[in-house]
């Protein structure tokens, strides 16, 4: 008997030792959550519940211990109860249990459920009872049965759901199709259909950008013109009609044209044809017949308006015969070789052999 | 390898130093519903926005080898709000440390007489497109999700035709010089949108 008494009193002491940690930690814990809430990261909450689960696990380890006796055998009989303050058990408790009255001695030494409770277990092992062995192992194994197909398909589920609900024959993208969007997007390809074929991107500069609007017709038979020396008209005309296109501001823009002819950095293909036009104009100016509209813009530049006006041989219809006549005949290997020089330096003797009295006679 | 114009263009506001840094990638039309479900459960909560935009890119060619490139961008389902002209370098693609494509970037509000202006400088339309989409942000970066419209009359935005049957996803961070600790991020930020969308560096110039 001394000897189990000791394992008890051993047992129990233990047993005290485990519940003091697992409740100091758990007062830490609702201390930390109590009043560092706003600074507690969730790592940290994790480390208290492996804490607190660690602790338990112990505690379950030293109830299950083999030396450790039954402590369901042992009995608490309440010896006195007093409805006074009883200080010891007030400092025992921590203040929670200041009486050991009969109020609260049926809940705190408690070794039974609740009558309600009891009873029905009670029925419950009845009705065990009742079942034939037979018939339980079938239960169970229905059981069983039932809650692996469940589990089978729900970890099925899962296994799909985890693979973001798409089976992998079931494309979301297509690498074409970033291909396309990222090359449309940076540099324009299969966007500008209006565009003509033979022009380019912006990675091949020099040939003619004619994807705008007003400089499209222009663009366009510029790059015939290169090719066929003898279709001056159609030329002119449009860049007569891409000039029509914005009156007021062409006299600045002529003038910004022809000094860029030599050395504007901002030069570009469409200025080019429009100082060419400049050259042919002045061109035409060397031939008795010249009643060139086209070199009307250029005198802009350097004559009033007026004196424009005044000219009949600058304004009219008849021009754009008498310019074609005259160009076909005399001008149209000059135009030609003055267009497919280098804009910088095209035909410096042309340039250099006209004198202002020309343009004023 | 930038056309001179734009280094010797006044510096103000030290916007000239910002880089983009940019992850592309696709995603077919009939995807696009569970990728904007969860973009709008990874970014940031915010309003679901939309946005309309009419881009249209101008050139200017000097005696450069590359012409100089801008765009100018307009929004067409907001009215009054500022035109935007922006810059973009040459994209360089780095090493493996870096994990998204950077290019030099300067963005700009302007008035709506920006495309005169432009064509007055010199400039020319090279082509010009409708972009219609989603946008999404999650702290500094930003996503955008849109189709891409082709412009079937030029100037017209009412006569449109869509370029493919995927909608273009674009994640970017626009940061100053240098951080490329940015690039980490976006990487994971991609990362969680597979296998949806693969966002990669893509290199334009490899499908010219």
């Amino acid at each position: 008997m001394q000897r189990e008494e000791k394992q008890l009193e051993a047992s129990l002491d233990a047993l005290l030792n485990q519940v003091a940690d697992l409740k100091n930690s758990l007062g830490s814990f609702i201390y930390k959550l109590e009043n560092e809430y706003d600074r507690l990261t969730w790592p940290s909450v994790l480390d208290s519940f492996a804490l607190l689960s660690g602790q338990l696990n112990t505690l379950n380890k030293v109830l299950k211990h083999e030396k450790t006796p039954l402590f369901r055998n042992q009995v608490i009989i309440p010896l006195v109860l007093s409805p006074d303050r009883d200080e010891d058990l007030m400092r025992q408790t921590e203040g929670r249990v200041p009486v050991f009255s009969h109020e609260v001695v049926p809940d705190h030494l408690r070794t039974k459920p609740d009558p309600e409770v009891e009873e029905q277990e009670k029925q419950l092992t009845t009705d065990a009872a009742r079942i034939g062995a037979d018939a339980a192992q079938k239960q169970i194994q229905s059981l069983n049965k039932m809650c692996s197909n469940l589990l089978e398909k729900i970890s099925k589920e899962e296994r799909e759901s985890e693979s973001g609900g798409l089976r992998p024959n079931k494309q979301t993208f297509n690498p074409a199709d970033t291909n396309a969007l990222v090359a449309a997007v940076a540099f324009g390809k299969g966007l500008s259909n209006w565009r003509p074929s033979g022009s380019s991107g912006p990675g091949q500069p020099g040939q003619p950008g004619a994807g705008t609007i007003l400089a499209g017709a222009s663009g366009l038979q510029q790059v015939q013109m290169a090719g066929a020396p003898n279709q001056q008209q159609p030329m002119l005309s449009g860049v007569q009609m891409a000039q029509a296109g914005q009156p007021g501001k062409m006299p600045s823009g002529i003038k910004t044209n022809i000094k860029s002819a030599s050395m504007h950095p901002y030069q570009r293909s469409d200025e080019a044809s429009t100082a060419f036009t400049w050259e042919m104009g002045k061109s035409a100016h060397l031939l008795p017949s010249s009643g060139l509209k086209m070199s009307r813009d250029q005198q802009v530049s350097a004559l009033p308006r007026d004196l424009l006006r005044s000219d009949p041989t600058l304004s009219g219809s008849s021009t754009d015969t008498s310019l074609s006549s005259s160009l076909e005949g005399n001008c149209a290997s000059l135009m030609f070789v003055g267009f497919t020089c280098p804009h910088s330096n095209y035909s410096p003797s042309l340039t250099s052999s006209i004198s202002p009295n020309m343009w004023l006679r | 390898m930038e056309a001179p114009p734009v280094t010797m263009m006044p510096v103000t506001g030290g916007t000239i130093n910002m880089m983009e840094y940019l992850l592309q990638g696709s995603v077919l039309d009939h995807s696009l519903e569970s990728l904007i479900h969860r973009l709008r459960g990874l970014c940031d909560n915010m309003e679901p926005e939309t946005f309309l935009d009419h881009e249209m890119v101008f050139l200017l060619k000097g005696q450069q080898a590359s012409p100089f490139v801008l765009r100018a961008r307009r929004s067409m389902d907001r009215a009054g709000a500022p035109w935007h002209l922006r810059y973009l370098g040459q994209p360089e693609m780095g090493d493996k440390n870096r994990h998204a494509l950077v290019r030099n970037c300067v963005d700009i509000a302007t008035s709506e007489n920006l495309t005169d202006f432009l064509m007055e400088m010199g400039f020319r339309m090279d082509h010009e497109f409708v972009a219609k989409g989603h946008l999404f942000r999650k702290g500094i970066m930003k996503i955008v999700v849109y189709k891409i419209f082709r412009i079937l009359v030029p100037g017209n935005t009412d006569s449109t035709e869509a370029l493919s049957l995927s909608y273009l996803v674009e994640l970017s961070v626009v940061a100053p010089a240098g951080q490329d600790m940015v690039s980490d991020d976006m990487r994971n930020f991609a990362e969680q949108l597979k296998p949806l969308v693969h966002l990669e560096k893509i290199d334009p110039k490899r499908l010219m």
